[in-house]
């Protein structure tokens, strides 16, 4: 049984590396094209997660800034993030060696080519000892290559049930290792969008604000541009706008847990898809889980 | 969610979000550095406690967490409360000083 988990920085046993790009492979199909399929999904899904951890990352480096901002406007000493954001980095570098990895795996299982197939392994060999994480452990770095080797070999076989069956729970441990993670991730959101919020009020409130948007729709149409000087309309749009920020606040907000749940759900669904394959079963959905959709979505307005 | 990350994430976002209008109700540059000292303590066990792993079932961070829930009921009003600025001080000490320990406990797991 193959199962490593990856010491993170909270103690927790997860070891994900090799299992997890065996599992896309393996994921119990009949044909080499269900495995190919299979492997290729799960590319795009860790691809996915690599996304929205670059996108955290992102978070947190507005959240630095919006720190720096509020210092200026209460004096208050900003924290140091970089500790939380090495850790966010480090989760996205894994997820996207998973991603290629798993890549890898697909070309694995499509090659009929002994060569090809061989120059595939070597390559997932290279990403292996390439991950931090295993560089520093000789022992499971050695245990994990031989793995590797060992579902390669599988592969080339075309014995994707048996490296199948080895692979499902680690799948599912790398469900649980994001579901045990994920109201951080929420947290780290949140955060950013109260101080932010609480910066922006601030602003607001001592006219620090372009107050003109709301007029562009009536001038507009006459190409005439607002140039607001009166103190009264600035004052008074001070309602409209903390209005505004309460708004986008909200709304930006359940963007962010929707992703963190969508990740949640496709990790999950491709769990799901590779216990029906140990079963022997027809891996009949050709297309990675639409939930991905939602992530990326998210994804593209932080990173935009 | 973690309770203790949520108690903790409730106390620091409650101060977080008062914080300007809180300050701007103190009288004097002491009274702003008390508001300002709790809240920067009540943002470093927040973030203390993202960097490090919560172990919910440890009794005596569970009893801290029971302690800190009842404390920041006290915090949700606090900006009907500013004209009272000397104890609204008193409940966001009492409320913090429990957040280090729960911050203290968490790292020490």
């Amino acid at each position: 049984m193959l199962t490593w988990m990856y010491v993170n920085k909270r103690g927790n046993q997860l070891r994900l590396v090799g299992l997890l790009a065996i599992s896309f492979v393996i994921i119990g199909c009949k044909t080499q094209g269900d495995a190919a399929t299979a492997a290729n999904q799960m590319a795009a899904t860790t691809k996915t997660l690599s996304d929205y951890y670059g996108a955290l990352d992102k978070v947190l480096a507005n959240t630095q800034e919006a720190y720096d901002a509020q210092t200026v406007i209460n004096q208050a000493p900003p924290p140091d993030l970089s500790d939380t954001r090495q850790q966010i980095q480090l989760r996205e570098k894994l997820a996207t060696e998973f991603s290629t990895l798993s890549a890898t795996f697909a070309t694995i299982t499509s090659s009929t080519a002994p060569t090809d197939a061989s120059t595939a392994a070597g390559q997932l060999n290279t990403e292996l000892v390439s991950i931090k994480a295993l560089a520093d452990n000789a022992t499971e770095q050695k245990v994990l290559t031989s793995a590797v080797q060992l579902v390669v070999s599988l592969l080339q076989q075309h014995d994707e049930i048996k490296a199948a069956r080895q692979i499902e729970p680690v799948c599912n441990a790398l469900l649980k290792f994001f579901n045990s993670e994920s109201q951080f991730y929420d947290s780290i959101n949140k955060n950013y969008l109260t101080l932010a919020s609480s910066n922006a009020k601030a602003m607001v409130k001592g006219n620090l604000v372009d107050t003109s948007s709301l007029f562009r729709s009536s001038l507009d149409p006459f190409s005439l541009t607002p140039s607001i000087d009166s103190q009264t309309i600035k004052t008074g749009m001070q309602g409209y706008l903390d209005k505004q920020i309460d708004s986008t606040f909200a709304s930006k907000l359940a963007a962010a847990q929707n992703a963190t749940q969508a990740l949640s759900d496709s990790l999950k669904e491709m769990d799901a898809r590779i216990e029906v394959v140990t079963k022997d079963k027809v891996l009949s959905i050709a297309l990675p889980p639409v939930t991905l959709d939602t992530v990326e979505s998210w994804v593209s307005t932080i990173t935009q | 969610m973690g309770d203790a990350l949520n108690a903790l994430e409730t106390t620091y976002f409650t101060l977080q979000t008062n914080l300007n209008p809180t300050l701007a109700a103190c009288p004097d540059q002491d009274t702003k550095d008390q508001v300002m000292a709790q809240y920067v303590a009540a943002r470093q066990n927040y973030w203390s406690c993202i960097n490090h792993a919560f172990h919910d079932d440890d009794p005596a961070l569970q009893a801290l967490v029971v302690q800190v829930d009842a404390a920041n009921t006290s915090l949700t009003t606090i900006a009907d409360h500013l004209g009272d600025i000397t104890t609204v001080i008193d409940d966001i000490t009492k409320v913090v000083t429990i957040g280090e320990q729960i911050a203290a406990k968490v790292i020490s797991l």
